[in-house]
């Protein structure tokens, strides 16, 4: 039997199913930004949940996408499954196959603690974590015990990071950040992207002790950031800008204290041989080299019922190489300040990032639910700072924005 | 923000003539206001009405009749009061006052007025202590009689019997100064050789502080006013020069001032700094736009007016904009983190002065320089030229340039400073004497100084036992407990007498047993009847209304008055604690249904000051981060916003330590000053800091932009900042030594902030140069900077823990409730409607696990709509053991993660319903520990009981004192529950349906409705299952988010 639960909408499923449940919710997401010019997007994500048997399940999140980041009133259209997988859930373990997002950072917002999920960089970090995330297809097997829990994936066909185009308004604009080159092709020169390797694999272990947790685990697989070479295939023709996506290998460890009513974050990330980019008087290269990434978070409720975030990150090369494009030692701050008013139907936020190159992005948002289905978000992002900074390079992007989302 | 400042000066020169006169009509109707400004310098002014405090007090006023007294005392200079001279001055001044207006004639107390009396076994006599008749015999009589009264001793009469006193009670508080005057001038006539009268008490010292103020409004304020306008011309050298900034400076005074009469707010005690202040403060723009129009009209004397005002305000309208910003930021934080309505108003309408002087120096100050086209200054001519005859500037520059010449020795003077003054503001005491806001000459001063020592004391605490029964303060186990208690209280230091009714009881029990009087012991009827027997005999003599001050008529209430003979917050603080803590540990534990209550003058004062600790250092952490962060914002750095931050840091911390060693303690008034001093200090970090910018972006070195800006720049900031120091230094010639210390410190506020921001803004700016060159320092750098701010956020994070407490409540129904039966696993569904005042409805619902172990309480909450929340899933353990923090994640479905989260403080609101997390965890149980209950009512269906917490800490975690329970007493389920907090009804939750489920009465639906708000929430619960195995795995944080 074949039960639609949203009105209106009938979907055809075979299936060998006795029973199925099938539930589709949808959210409507429109959004302008107001800056120099204008830009729109507007997106419709469904999400989709089909309970095939008491064990089984499948969920799949569908995102149709229009937006003008390219450039004034040049419309892009996109229609992308986000996440789509089947689960087998027993008692003590789940198996989850298809395409998913998963999170293992215990950080908010920090895209270099992340490991498994690579992120789309269209928007910068003016959206959430949430909604830049990039799926990817796995298998996924998680071993449940009382107070500890076993994470596998086996990521197939690996994602790597999406990064803005040359003429979009969050391209790179921070050498730094370019890896040394133009990451995208301009006229004169063409562009060979390498594969990423097939396979990724990552496993986690996280066990839960009275008062605190602790976690810790690897990952082995292409790098979601790219290194690039310069090829001549032919002298006649402009070289060839070949990225490369190389693999390496991470050990990551994590805990969480509660000391009080504070809660204390911490993260290590260790690569012993991860990838760099090097530029030698414009000889493109690449090297490999020894990182550290330590991030540190509390969280405590604050004065004025406020609820008060601060996060430091230091990502750390070791023995850099001579000619390394990016800083050995690079360093965010983050500071984030919320209250809720009105019974939590609003919700205020300020959000200040900074780097060690001086710049900043300050935030501040205002959310309002207007009703269940509704939701506003005003807000307004000022960039400043060194040019060459992770967040003063977009300076120039300063803009209030309006978003509104409708769940139905 | 340039656009606003640009768009001003267009309209300033435009139409300069139309803003001039729509000033001026402003201005009149703001100033037509001050006929309606009154004054209001009563001590309790500073206390919110609703503070709990003030309730118990008023509670005890209204139960009790007891008011803040005016204190009459008659000293005599001969062998003592036994003679007929002083006996008639007494009696005459007695009915003399008595025949006043506006005082109790039946409340005025004296040896006049109070009974004498005498019993044996099978009599009682109770007559007047002092008959007519005794004016002619001898005074002997009377004073044998009072050797047998020892309750009159220390409170009607000196131990010495040098001098007797005279207790007057207003029928209205609000015209004790008339009353304090028409008894002051009462007093003149009986004062002679043999005879000084003295008065003294809290309406006396309202009066003075009201005639003091008046005095400042005649000396003080003038005199700052002139002295700006003399700093004016000295720094400009012309007449007209002074006029335009005169015009902000009085348009800034009086507009607010007539502001402030027109919102009805009064005239308090230190409202009295706030035309001082202003003018100080507001001068400080003009000074600047000044400078910078003679500076250019020097360079180029061909520029026409309107060009010189135009260069002038686009150099300086940025800067002045951003100081007058974080001179607001420092006020406002002032305004919002103090809870004394004085000082809460004092900071909004200096911040709204302020906002009016930088409106007139933007709009009015251009229109007026331009219609009277000022001649060149030769003062600046000379500044600008090389050889200069005018070296201030130049030499405030060559002092600033010593940092960069010598920054390691400029850097280990600066730290031996601040290490010296982080030690010394470390010895800095909170404490507020009032009395020594007066001179020790005053009348005042020497009434009290003479009452604290001769008498038993000018103040008093009062302790009120209550008991839920009729009779019930009559127990003889609650009577010997205040026995006790009374015992308890006069041990401790600067107590030299406590009163109540056991004292009478004490005595009449020593006639009829015909003891003798054995002063210190007090020996009680073993009965309730017999006490009742001789309060019944008592009132047969006599009248029971002898007993008001400590006995309802229903015997139900009891006050013990302690007398206190220091008015100090240090002293009267181990009095308080002391008190809490034996009525808490010690006070009639065996007693049923008795509660008890401090209140009084003593209890009053104790708590404002207690919120006054707290909030002084949130106000000071607010100021900081927001004068920092407009700073930041200003300069679009981070770095250089925590450099101009440092002068000010520096200045506070030099404050505190100028402040602890010269022994001035926090209290009301000084505490505003750091929050004024960082709000006004940036200023001239910015001034600096901005020209140093610009000389970057010039292409110039550091010494270059100071050899180069620094002489006008540093030349406006040192007038700004002497013309600051010098008009809060008028403040010290107040006749209130409160505002003198205020004025003090912010003197010494202004000055040391100007020359630490010369010092330490060109030296944090080599430092920072000489970071951004280093690799290593940057990282250490950041890697300090942001574990400091880390650091200092999670240092705030403190959250209070209620204090647990062993002892049982013995209240059968509260015990009841407590045991009801609960089910060790609970599988609900819940559907949450919340709805607004105008209707508007909002909907989640979710699935509830639950499982009660003897550890702790584990709850999942997984919700299932709206589509927002989706799947997200919070997870809780609350710990019985209520030293243990309670621990809560929640699951995030779109990032698929399981986040620890602070756990919330128990009465904040619970996922934006009208439910706290206490209401959630307790699941309609009240642990009897940490409330006192008492019966107020037994009704059919079960019982009205009120709780009252047990603990201030209690009290601040749940956000109420109090709540009244109707508990049926079939399921012994709270079938409503009110809460109050200040006194004040706010919450009101209620069990709409209660079913039994698998023999377990279980509230189905409930409702909690917030009525201030008029916010309603109602939890429906269904799919009810108590019999359900749950396995505890699934309430485990490791699969929050798993099957």
């Amino acid at each position: 039997m074949l039960k639609v639960v949203k009105k209106g909408i009938i979907l055809s499923l075979f299936s060998f199913a006795v029973s199925a449940e099938v539930n589709i919710t949808n959210k409507l997401r429109w959004q302008n930004i107001q800056s120099e010019i204008s830009l729109n997007y507007l997106s419709l994500q469904s999400s989709l949940q089909i309970e095939v048997t008491e064990y089984s399940n499948i969920e799949g999140k569908l995102k149709l996408h229009s937006s003008d980041t390219e450039g004034m009133f040049q419309k892009q259209h996109k229609a992308e499954v986000e996440e789509l997988f089947w689960t087998w859930a027993e008692d003590d373990f789940n198996v989850k196959v298809g395409k998913q997002k998963i999170t293992w950072s215990q950080m908010d917002s920090l895209t270099p603690m992340e490991l498994i999920s690579a992120r789309d960089f269209h928007q910068s970090i003016l959206l959430e974590q949430e909604d830049t995330n990039i799926g990817q297809w796995m298998v996924n097997w998680n071993k449940y015990n009382t107070d500890s829990n076993w994470q596998v994936l086996l990521m197939l066909n690996p994602s790597v990071h999406e990064l803005p185009s040359d003429n979009d308004h969050f391209a790179l604009k921070a050498s730094k950040l370019r890896f040394g080159f133009p990451y995208q092709p301009s006229l004169e020169l063409s562009v060979q992207q390498e594969k990423p390797k097939n396979i990724s694999f990552a496993t986690k272990w996280q066990k839960y002790y009275d008062g605190f947790e602790l976690s810790t685990g690897m990952k082995y697989g292409a790098d979601y950031s790219p290194t690039a070479q310069l090829l001549v295939l032919e002298s006649s023709e402009p070289p060839t800008l070949y990225l490369q996506y190389s693999p390496y290998l991470s050990l990551i460890s994590s805990t969480s204290i509660q000391l009080d009513s504070t809660v204390l974050r911490a993260e290590v990330i260790y690569s012993p041989n991860r990838m760099f980019a090097t530029n030698t008087q414009s000889a493109l290269g690449k090297s490999r080299e020894e990182q550290w990434l330590i991030a540190a978070a509390v969280d405590f409720n604050g004065p004025f019922d406020s609820f008060v975030n601060a996060q430091l990150l230091i990502d750390h090369i070791s023995s850099p190489h001579v000619n390394q494009v990016r800083d050995a030692t690079e360093l965010i701050s983050t500071l984030t300040i919320s209250k809720k008013f009105i019974n939590e139907q609003l919700t205020a936020k300020f959000s200040a990032y900074v780097s060690q190159e001086e710049d900043s992005l300050i935030k501040f948002d205002i959310n309002y639910l207007f009703t269940d289905e509704l939701e506003i978000n005003l807000g307004v992002a000022d960039f400043y700072g060194d040019h060459e900074g992770v967040f003063g390079q977009y300076q120039g992007n300063n803009r209030a924005y309006f978003q509104m989302n409708y769940y139905f | 923000m340039n656009q606003v400042n640009n768009y001003l000066c267009g309209l300033s020169l435009r139409f300069p003539k139309q803003i001039i006169w729509l000033s001026a009509l402003l201005l009149l109707v703001c100033t037509f206001g001050l006929h309606k400004l009154v004054k209001d310098t009563s001590v309790d002014a500073f206390i919110p009405k609703d503070h709990p405090s003030i309730t118990a007090r008023d509670k005890v006023q209204e139960v009790f009749g007891l008011k803040d007294p005016i204190l009459v005392s008659l000293q005599t200079h001969k062998d003592g009061i036994f003679d007929k001279e002083y006996i008639n001055a007494l009696n005459s001044l007695h009915h003399e006052i008595e025949r006043l207006d506006n005082i109790r004639a039946d409340r005025l107390k004296s040896l006049v007025s109070e009974p004498y009396i005498e019993g044996d076994e099978l009599s009682l006599t109770i007559e007047p202590l002092i008959k007519d008749s005794h004016l002619t015999n001898t005074a002997e009589v009377i004073k044998n009689k009072l050797k047998n009264m020892p309750i009159f001793i220390g409170t009607l009469v000196t131990e010495d019997f040098s001098a007797s006193m005279i207790v007057v009670e207003l029928n209205d508080q609000k015209k004790a100064e008339d009353s304090y005057q028409q008894i002051l001038a009462l007093s003149k006539k009986y004062n002679t050789d043999t005879i000084t009268v003295h008065v003294a008490g809290q309406a006396a010292v309202s009066s003075y502080f009201s005639k003091y103020i008046d005095k400042d409004a005649r000396k003080v304020q003038p005199l700052a006013f002139a002295t700006i306008i003399i700093l004016l011309f000295v720094a400009f050298r012309k007449i007209k020069a002074v006029i335009s900034p005169v015009v902000v400076i009085v348009a800034a005074a009086l507009g607010t001032l007539g502001l402030m009469a027109w919102s009805d707010v009064p005239y308090y005690a230190i409202t009295g700094a706030l035309p001082v202040v202003l003018v100080a403060i507001s001068v400080a723009d003009a000074i600047h736009i000044l400078s910078a129009y003679y500076k250019y009209q020097a360079q180029d004397p061909l520029l026409s007016t309107r060009q010189l005002i135009e260069k002038s305000l686009a150099e300086m309208s940025a800067p002045i904009t951003v100081t007058s910003l974080t001179t607001m930021a420092g006020f406002l934080a002032l305004a919002a983190s103090s809870i004394m309505p004085p000082i809460t108003y004092f900071g909004l309408f200096a911040a709204l002065g302020v906002f009016i002087a930088w409106l007139f120096s933007m709009l009015v100050l251009p229109a007026i320089l331009l219609l009277m086209n000022l001649a060149p200054s030769s003062i600046f001519a000379e500044t600008t030229h090389s050889k200069s005859n005018n070296l201030l500037g130049p030499w405030l520059s060559r002092f600033s340039m010593l940092s960069l010449r010598f920054p390691y020795l400029i850097s280990l003077i600066l730290a031996g400073i601040i290490a010296a003054s982080v030690y010394g503001a470390s010895l800095l005491t909170i404490d507020r004497v009032q009395i020594e806001n007066f001179t020790a000459e005053e009348p005042i001063r020497m009434a009290h100084d003479h009452i604290n020592k001769d008498y038993a004391g000018a103040y008093y605490l009062d302790v009120v036992i209550r008991s839920a029964k009729q009779d019930g303060v009559l127990d003889p186990e609650v009577m010997s407990n205040v026995v006790e208690l009374q015992q308890f209280l006069n041990q401790q230091p600067n107590v030299t007498k406590t009163l109540g009714l056991t004292d009478y009881l004490g005595l009449l029990d020593n006639l009829f047993e015909g003891r003798s009087i054995n002063v210190g012991k007090v020996t009680l009827p073993d009965s309730a009847e017999a006490m009742a027997q001789y309060l019944l005999l008592y009132e047969m003599s006599s009248s029971i209304e002898d007993f008001a001050d400590e006995i309802d008529n229903q015997y139900q209430q009891l006050l013990i008055r302690v007398y206190v003979n220091a008015d100090s917050y240090v002293t009267q603080k181990p009095i308080i604690l002391a008190a809490e803590r034996y009525l808490q540990d010690q006070f009639c534990q065996g007693c049923e249904g008795i509660t008890y209550e401090l209140s009084g003058r003593v209890n009053v004062d104790y708590h404002w000051m207690e919120r006054l600790q707290s909030s002084h250092f949130t106000s000071v952490i607010i100021t900081l981060i927001t004068v920092g962060l407009i700073a930041s914002l200003l300069f679009r750095s981070f770095n250089i916003g925590v450099i101009s931050l440092l002068p000010v840091v520096v200045t506070v911390t030099i404050v505190y330590a100028v402040m602890a060693l010269t022994g001035i303690a926090l209290e009301p008034s000084t505490s505003m000053f750091a929050a004024i001093a960082i709000g006004i200090g940036i200023d001239f970090s910015i001034h600096l800091q901005e020209r140093l910018i610009v000389g970057k972006q010039k292409g110039h070195t550091l010494e270059q932009s100071i050899e180069r800006y620094f002489p006008v720049a540093t030349r406006a900031c040192f007038f700004n900042a002497f013309g600051l120091g010098l008009g809060f230094s008028i403040l010290m010639l107040s006749a209130l030594p409160t505002l003198q210390r205020f004025g003090l410190m912010i003197s010494v506020a202004c000055l040391t902030s100007f020359f630490a921001a010369l010092l330490i803004i060109p030296l944090g700016n080599r430092v920072l140069e000489n970071i951004r060159s280093s690799l290593f320092i940057t990282k250490m750098k950041w890697v300090s900077s942001s574990t400091i701010i880390i650091l200092v956020l999670g240092l705030s994070a403190y959250s209070s823990k209620s204090k647990a407490e062993e002892d049982l409540a013995v209240e059968t129904i509260i015990q009841n409730v407590w045991q009801r039966e609960e089910a060790q696993t609970i599988s609900r569904y819940i559907e949450m409607t919340m709805t607004t005042a105008s209707g508007k409805e909002q909907k989640r619902f979710a699935n509830v696990l639950r499982i009660n172990n003897e550890v702790n309480r584990k709850s999942l909450i997984r919700f299932t709509k709206p589509l927002k929340v989706k799947k997200t899933t919070l997870l809780t353990y609350d710990y019985l053991n209520k030293n243990k923090t309670d621990e809560q994640w929640v699951y995030l479905p779109a990032l698929k993660k399981t986040r620890r989260i602070p756990s919330s403080s128990r009465g904040k609101a619970f996922m934006g319903t009208d439910f706290s997390y206490e209401d959630i965890k307790s699941d309609l149980k009240f642990d009897p520990s940490e409330y006192e209950f008492s019966l107020i009512e037994k009704r059919e269906d079960g019982y009205i009981v009120q709780g009252v917490t047990k603990t201030k800490e209690l009290t601040e975690s749940l956000g109420y004192h109090k709540m009244e329970v109707l508990i049926d007493s079939q399921s012994w389920l709270p079938m409503s529950l009110k809460f109050f907090t200040k006194g004040e009804l706010f919450k009101h939750i209620e069990v709409k349906e209660k079913k039994k489920i698998e023999g377990i009465w279980t509230a189905t639906i409930i409702s909690a409705r917030n009525l201030r708000s008029n916010h309603n929430t109602e939890f429906r619960y269904s799919n009810i299952s108590f019999s359900n195995p749950i396995d505890p795995k699934l309430l485990s944080v490791s699969r929050i988010g798993g099957n």
